[in-house]
């Protein structure tokens, strides 16, 4: 028996989490040799603000929401970064957040991974960290771009670990990449229990006692503030101290994490003309701590709701305008009708098409690594979500949701699914099925998990 | 106990029109068709009426009107719903945007002050309203500020030696300072450096900046008599068979301090909270606690470099054990700001002499003890009291003051007025609140106080358009944050002390970039100073490039941030959410003014319902671009910065004030009633780590208006007033239940 340090450990879990890497091999071609079963392991939530060109303010049908049958629609303009991983994915038309604060941005917002009307309740990202996610060395990784600008906070962020009470994204990709993987040498071997472990596990032990007699001293509200600081000390223990008895694990392809955070200092985190640089780093290193087993459930949260992110200030794209500053609220209120002669219209339809080619980047990485019989999107599930319909006319309904992966066989892709009126709370409790989470309910509002949505032939055990 | 009758039937409303299922829905709560019981906190509470006047200005007089004379929505008087009817109406659903933000006592409230035909007298307030017990996390500045004042010769900000000698009495010609710092010269001409004779003091005295490193040094009298300093017990053979004093030097003013929060997230703020030190909004993550670990191995790494001038003993020679006690009754009770109980101390004294090497014990005990609860939460659960309450410990009360104004730990006084127990009485607190306010490290915490009370910390983070502001640097914008924190500081301890002086001040504190961008001349220095406004049309902190550039987009000024700013900001007053379809921004029209622009908002009747609380009132800034620049056109067309404060103490009790200038609105807000009131609510809230109530915290609310008002609306005899109160010592026992007013 040995105890291996975190750096060891993050290999080992790799080991667990994936398959080896064969060399040479088209993933797409291994795919061909058997279809995922087991559930989906892992699960992303990506994020982006103010909404999409949906149903217009003067009648106009919705230029997001596609038309056709489950099996035979194609997709349209706002959507076609999506090209070929239109296979990949679930369509969902119909879901709606219900009736409270509807029109607001923040009462979409705090609905959108709760389900909860009204906002008040635990996000099912958070739900699904500490049950699906509950042994990972990270249980949930949430990371922003810009999420935190001009001290955002509240409700302007998307994960609830307390009804309430929002998480806060790392923003820094730099920052994100030290906690995940260390400062120097990704791939070099830990410290292997040496005296920094011994004395870190002795100050974590003791940490553990004072926290342990407090919270014996407390009433309700105080404890259940005080246990969520116990579970955050029990995930660092586990990277600290290891897992005993794990063998020592082979090269695997989490060793040499290659992400690009150069020269994103604090200085310049939210500088809008690096955004594109930085959303790029969080997407590769969300996919890179799920390759390397760090982590099952993540949230990408690009900016946060009634975004002043200038996005005509990033470059190479076609926003990019240097002389004016167009935001994403502002071209958000395009007025009553879509006219692309319109600036606001034009560049809110361009944002929106930026929002799902960086979506169609996150699919396509989990398609390139291998895992199983094929690719790790197999094994997972995307989710991409925003707090309205469309950006002008503020709608609760009909939100733009999108589901890729096949989640381990729980999901049949390549399909739209229309629902005249479903809550999204129906999708949230999906999803958590789909992580093998045995629940009908999730929010307030659901009534099931979606008709239709996971494969006939998925399941949970 | 009052009981309402269930329902004789149940009707659907589905398929009947809207109006008719509003009108029938009224018709069935009126008759009592919900099942509810509920408890009547009314008949004991004489406050009852005054209390829902309170909520009923905050919630409901937007629309229907300060008297309830109805606005935009109906009229209220005369009342002819029941008491019970009102009652569900409010809870269920109202304010029609977010129903359920009154229910349960709230709705009570608000009902009796309606039944009373809208008539509330003078409160009694008798009771009690105390704060729940809390375990309060430190925030990251709170952070710093503890651990830098925990180490060794750090005291928040750096402070350079000081060399002092005493003559006792005898006639010097000169005497001078000689040691490895500066290569022992023998006279002043070889290099010697001076001290300085003081009659006050009757001493010789020099300050001087060294470089962090141990020096040895004597002291020279008349450029022949090397002696040692009498003032300095530390010593080391000078190997001429004397000694030299010795100096150990940790720092260098000036110098970068350490950044101990590097790894923390950003402490998380509810929405409309303001402050950074929201008690229940920032919940500990396991980012935080890799933070708060790399904080920690930072300061044992400092500690143990310096182990032997921090031990207060020797652990060689079997002293090992000893040692560790004696170590942790002295760093320990910092630490924890209390004294470690006997089983803490046993704990921490095995994991001190468990360890290979008595520094990798120490070292292993101050990471443990920095990354204990009891060092990162501020513990304010008190002991319990026969009557139910909870009292504060004197070291609960001890560091309740140092954190309130100075941001950080206790300091000797305080710990030793805790040790004799004499923070028990309001007098004690307050002869300690009054010390801490008067020293200069309260200064740095009402600077940060003031700018989150404004919400102008955006200028620090906030995007502005490269073309239209080129020259708007990261200096520019520090020093539009530093000169709002100077001046709130400078009004509070410096100036007359008075909240108007906030709005009306001719000057401010600004450098040579601010002053260019002002217009202000002769300022060509690059630190903050005293300047009069002079000719330049500002007025207060109104005026200050912090809150015109915070509220403002990338390339245009925001009327509507800026009326919001004031609404919000600065009369506390909550506006409804912009409805659904509401159009955004107006585009940037080369040929129009930003006013033009928005003349939509205010010429349709709908919109005009709410904005012409908003850009009514933020027209008048007009004369401020994006970045707090002063402009005497807009796009070749002449600039209307006529503002109307409207509303001023109360929406929806129309009146009107127009203003032409900052200088007008800031006389209006000045004497604004509800400004001061929303002054004590927003400084209650700061104080407490929580949001207010006005239901709730009513009578604590309505002592503190009493005693502002009667100050002259002194600030600083609000946070004393604060601190002399009951609910600074006194806790209660557990958090309300969820109901009354929700954010």
């Amino acid at each position: 028996m040995s105890v291996f340090s975190r750096r060891t450990l993050l290999r080992a879990a790799a080991a667990s989490a994936l398959a080896l890497p064969l060399g040479g091999l088209d993933p797409a071609g291994r795919r061909a040799l058997a279809a995922p079963s087991g559930g989906a392991r892992r699960v992303i939530f990506f994020y982006f603000p103010d909404g999409v060109a949906g149903p217009s303010a003067d009648g106009s049908p919705s230029l997001w929401h596609l038309q056709g049958s489950e099996r035979s629609f194609s997709l349209n303009e706002q959507l076609q970064g999506l090209g070929t991983l239109k296979d990949d994915c679930v369509f969902l038309t119909g879901l709606s957040s219900g009736p409270t604060d509807t029109g607001s941005h923040p009462g979409g917002a705090k609905k959108l991974l709760t389900a909860v009307d009204g906002g008040n309740g635990e996000s099912i990202d958070q739900y699904l960290a500490k049950t699906a996610g509950a042994g990972a060395l990270f249980r949930h990784l949430y990371l922003g771009a810009m999420a935190n600008h001009n001290s955002a906070s509240g409700d302007k962020h998307i994960s609830y670990p307390s009804a309430g009470t929002s998480a806060t994204p790392e923003d820094s990709p730099m920052r994100a990449f030290e906690r995940l993987f260390g400062k120097t040498n990704p791939s070099g071997g830990g410290s292997g229990g040496g005296t920094q472990d011994t004395l870190a596990v002795s100050v974590i032990d003791a940490t553990m006692k004072d926290l342990e007699e407090l919270r014996a001293q407390l009433g309700n509200v105080e404890k259940k503030k005080l246990e969520l600081h116990v579970e955050a000390l029990r995930e660092v223990e586990r990277r600290v101290k290891g897992i005993p008895g794990m063998m020592p694990p082979p090269k695997a392809t989490c060793s040499d994490p290659r992400i690009d955070t150069a020269g994103l200092s604090d200085a310049v985190l939210y500088d809008p003309g690096n955004f594109p640089k930085i959303l790029r780093a969080q997407l590769d290193l969300m996919v890179q701590a799920m390759a390397c087993g760090l982590t099952k459930v993540g949230v990408v949260q690009a900016s946060h709701h009634t975004s002043e992110l200038i996005m005509s200030r990033f470059p190479a794209t076609e926003m990019y305008d240097p002389k004016f500053d167009m935001r994403s609220h502002q071209a958000s209120h395009y007025g009553p009708s879509q006219d692309k002669g319109k600036r606001e219209f034009r560049d809110y339809f361009a944002q929106r098409r930026y929002w799902v080619q960086q979506f169609a980047y996150l699919v396509d990485q989990l398609k390139q690594r291998p895992e199983g019989d094929g690719t790790m999107l197999d094994y997972s599930l995307v989710v991409l979500c925003s707090e309205i319909c469309d950006g002008n006319t503020h709608s609760h309904d009909n939100l733009p949701f999108i589901v890729a992966g096949k989640g381990g066989g729980a999901l049949t892709t390549g399909r739209l699914l229309q629902y005249g009126y479903r809550r999204h709370g129906d999708l949230l409790v999906s999803i958590a099925r789909a992580m093998k989470q045995d629940i009908w309910r999730f929010g307030d509002s659901s009534s099931g998990p979606l008709p239709g949505f996971l494969s006939g032939g998925f399941s949970l055990r | 106990m009052r009981v309402v009758k269930t329902p004789a039937q149940s009707l659907s409303v589905r398929g009947l029109s809207r109006q008719v299922a509003v009108a029938l829905l009224s018709w069935l709560l009126g008759s009592g068709c919900t099942q509810t019981t509920a408890e009547d906190p009314l008949a004991s509470d004489p406050d009852a009426v005054a209390k829902g006047q309170a909520l009923y200005v905050e919630h409901c007089s937007v629309c229907h009107g300060t008297s309830g004379q109805g606005v935009s929505a109906p009229s209220l008087l005369p009342s002819t719903q029941s008491e019970s009817s009102l009652r569900e109406i409010i809870a269920q659903r109202m304010p029609p945007g977010s129903p359920g933000r009154c229910s349960g006592s709230c709705a009570q409230y608000v009902t009796a002050y309606i039944k009373a035909d809208m008539k509330a007298g003078s409160p009694t307030c008798g009771e009690r309203s105390l704060g729940v017990r809390r375990l309060r996390l430190l925030t990251r500045k709170e952070y710093q500020n503890t651990i830098m004042d925990l180490l060794p010769q750090r005291s928040g900000t750096c402070v350079a030696p000081v060399f002092s000698y005493d003559p006792m009495g005898k006639t010097l010609r000169s005497v001078h300072v000689a040691g490895s710092f500066n290569n022992w010269p023998a006279t002043l001409a070889l290099g010697g450096w001076p001290l300085t004779y003081s009659a006050t003091e009757k001493r010789w005295k020099l300050e001087r900046v060294l470089d962090p490193g141990s020096y040895s040094y004597k002291f020279v009298l008349d450029e022949k008599d090397w002696v040692t300093d009498p003032g300095n017990p530390r010593t080391m053979p000078d190997g001429f068979g004397g000694q030299n004093s010795l100096l150990t030097v940790t720092c260098k003013p000036g110098a970068t301090q350490l950044d101990l929060t590097a790894d923390l997230p950003p402490d998380a703020r509810p929405e409309g909270y303001g402050f950074d030190n929201h008690s229940d909004g920032r919940l500990v993550s396991s980012s935080h606690l890799e933070g708060f670990r790399k904080g920690a191995e930072i300061a044992a790494k400092q500690i143990t470099d310096q182990l032997s001038t921090v031990l207060p003993c020797d652990p060689n020679g079997g002293r090992a054990a000893a040692c560790a006690e004696q170590f942790l009754q002295t760093f320990g009770l910092r630490a924890f700001r209390r004294p470690l109980r006997s089983s803490e101390l046993s704990r921490y004294q095995a994991l001190i002499v468990s360890q290979k090497t008595f520094a990798e014990g120490i070292s292993a005990a101050v990471q443990a003890l920095l990354t204990s609860p009891h060092f990162l939460y501020r513990s304010e659960l008190g002991e319990p009291q026969p009557d139910g309450t909870y009292k504060l410990t004197a070291y609960e009360v001890a560091s309740a003051l140092s954190y309130l104004f100075w941001g950080s730990m206790p300091d000797e006084q305080l710990f030793a007025a805790a040790a004799r127990d004499d923070l028990r009485t309001p007098e004690q607190v307050k002869e300690q609140a009054q010390r801490l306010l008067s020293s200069p490290r309260s200064r740095t915490v009402l600077g940060s106080f003031a700018l989150a009370y404004l919400g102008a910390e955006d200028i620090l983070t906030a995007n502005k358009s490269t073309v239209l502001y080129p020259d708007f640097s990261t200096a520019l914008r520090s020093a539009m944050a530093e000169e709002t924190q100077r001046f709130f500081a400078h009004v509070a301890l410096d100036g007359s002390g008075r909240f108007e002086e906030l709005f009306t001040a001719d000057y401010s504190f600004v450098n040579a970039d601010l002053a260019r961008l002002y217009g202000m001349s002769g300022v060509s220095a690059s630190t903050h100073a005293k300047q009069s406004y002079g000719s330049v049309q500002r007025a207060g902190w109104l005026g200050h490039g912090s809150v015109l550039g915070s509220y403002a987009h990338s390339d245009q000024s925001s009327p509507i941030r800026r009326g919001l700013f004031v609404r919000r900001q600065l009369l506390c007053e909550e506006l409804p959410p912009p409805p659904p379809n509401a159009g955004g921004v107006p585009q940037v029209d080369p040929k129009a003014t930003t006013r033009e622009r928005f003349r939509q908002h205010t010429s349709v009747a709908f919109c005009k319902s709410c904005h012409q609380y908003i850009d009514d009132v933020g027209f008048g800034f007009e004369r401020f671009d994006a970045i707090g620049k002063w402009r005497e056109s807009e796009n070749g067309q002449p600039i209307d910065s006529l503002g109307d404060l409207n509303d001023r103490e109360a929406l929806g009790s129309l009146t009107h004030a127009q203003y032409g200038s900052l200088k007008e609105l800031g006389q209006l807000l000045a004497e604004s009633e509800r400004a001061r009131y929303c002054f004590v609510r927003k400084t209650l809230r700061y104080v407490q780590g929580a949001q207010e109530d006005v239901g709730q915290h009513f009578c604590s609310l309505w002592r503190l208006q009493n005693r502002f008002r009667d100050s002259g609306h002194r600030m600083q005899e609000l946070l004393l007033a604060i601190t002399e109160s009951e609910g600074f010592l006194l806790r209660a026992a557990e958090a309300p239940t969820q109901e009354g007013v929700s954010r």
